[in-house]
C-alpha cells in the first residue's frame, strides 16, 4: 500500500492526523463504499476496515497531502481485494476487452450517437432513485470513475493514483461509463415518454 | 422498421453530427472536468454559442453530473457506528 518513504509519527501526531485529517471524510467514504456495495452494512464494514487500514498504515501517509484521495484509494483496494472476494459477486467487467473496444474506431463513431435524442431537460425530470437505479446498474468499474469524477470532483490524476491506471485510461473509462450512464438515462425518459419513437 | 430511429441508421453519422466538425465529446469532458486549458475551454464556449447541436451535447452533459450531485441521496453513517471506529483506534496501541 505505502509506495513513498515512511514518515514515523508520535502516537500523539497519528491521532491527531486521524481526528483532523482522516475523520471528516467519513460521510463522502460511507457513500462511497454504498454505492460500491449497494448494501448499509457492508458499506459500514468496508469503512471500518478502512478506517482500521489507514489508522495501522498512517506512517506512509504524508502529512499535508490529499487525505480523501488516500484514503479512497485504500477503500476502493480493499473493496476489490477483500470485500469483492468475500462475496460471491462475480467479477463482472473485462478490462481489457473494454478498454481496447473503447479505443476501436467503432467506439469512437457509434457509441456518442446512441443519445442524441436525450436532452438536458428530460434529465432534469428524472427523479433521484431513478438517477441512482441507473448508476447502481452499471458495472463497477465504471460506476467507481462516475462517482469519483462526477459526485466527488476528483481530478483526473487524483482518479489515476487512486485507481491505480493511467491518466489516459480514467479519460477513456469516463467516457465510456458516461456514454453507458446516457443509455440508461435515455431508457427512462423513454419509459416516461419524453422521448417518441418516430416513424 | 418502427424500431429504428432515422438519425441512427449510418453507425455515429447522424446529420446534425456531420454538420459540424468540432464535436468531439472527449473535449467537451475535459471542459466540463476543469482539465482543459483556458484556450480549450474559451474556443469551446465560443463554440456552443454558436452550434447548437453541441451546445445541447454539452448541456445534456452538464445536466446529467447536476443530477448525480443533488438528486442521489447521500448516505451518512450513523453516530454509533463513527463512535466503534473510534472506540478500535484508541485500542490499537
Ligand atoms: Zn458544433
Amino acid at each position: 500500500m505505502a509506495e513513498q518513504a515512511n514518515t514515523t509519527y508520535t502516537e500523539r501526531e497519528k491521532y491527531y492526523i486521524f481526528n483532523e485529517e482522516f475523520m471528516p471524510h467519513i460521510d463522502p467514504m460511507y457513500n462511497f463504499a454504498y454505492r460500491l456495495t449497494l448494501d448499509e452494512d457492508d458499506a459500514k464494514d468496508l469503512v471500518q476496515d478502512t478506517y482500521l487500514k489507514a489508522f495501522r498504515f498512517i506512517n506512509s501517509f504524508q502529512k499535508g497531502t490529499n487525505a480523501k484521495a488516500w484514503l479512497f484509494r485504500i477503500l476502493k483496494n480493499s473493496f476489490i481485494n477483500d470485500f469483492r472476494k468475500k462475496s460471491k459477486q462475480p467479477a463482472k467487467v473485462d478490462y481489457s476487452e473494454v478498454e481496447s473496444f473503447y479505443n476501436s474506431d467503432e467506439a469512437e463513431t457509434g457509441v456518442t450517437t446512441t443519445t442524441t435524442d436525450l436532452r438536458a431537460e428530460m434529465v432534469q425530470d428524472l427523479i433521484g432513485d431513478e438517477v441512482a437505479t441507473a448508476l447502481n446498474s452499471l458495472a463497477v468499474d465504471f460506476r467507481i470513475v462516475i462517482i469519483l469524477c462526477d459526485i466527488e470532483g476528483f481530478t483526473y490524476e487524483e482518479m489515476a493514483r487512486i485507481l491505480d491506471i493511467p491518466i489516459g485510461t480514467v479519460r477513456s473509462r469516463l467516457h465510456r461509463a458516461r456514454n453507458l450512464l446516457k443509455e440508461k438515462l435515455r431508457l427512462y425518459a423513454k419509459k416516461m415518454g419524453y422521448i417518441k419513437e418516430k416513424e | 422498421m418502427a424500431e429504428k430511429l432515422p438519425q441512427h441508421d449510418h453507425q455515429g453519422k447522424s446529420d446534425c453530427q456531420d454538420k459540424c466538425k468540432e464535436f468531439d465529446l472527449q473535449k467537451f469532458y475535459l471542459v466540463l472536468d476543469g482539465e482543459a486549458n483556458s484556450a480549450q475551454t474559451q474556443q469551446l464556449k465560443a463554440h456552443i454559442a454558436d452550434c447548437y447541436p453541441c451546445y445541447q451535447h454539452y448541456d445534456l452533459a452538464v445536466a446529467i453530473r447536476k443530477i448525480l450531485q443533488y438528486k442521489i441521496t447521500k448516505k451518512c453513517m450513523s453516530i454509533k457506528d463513527i463512535e466503534e471506529i473510534r472506540a478500535r483506534i484508541s485500542q490499537m496501541v
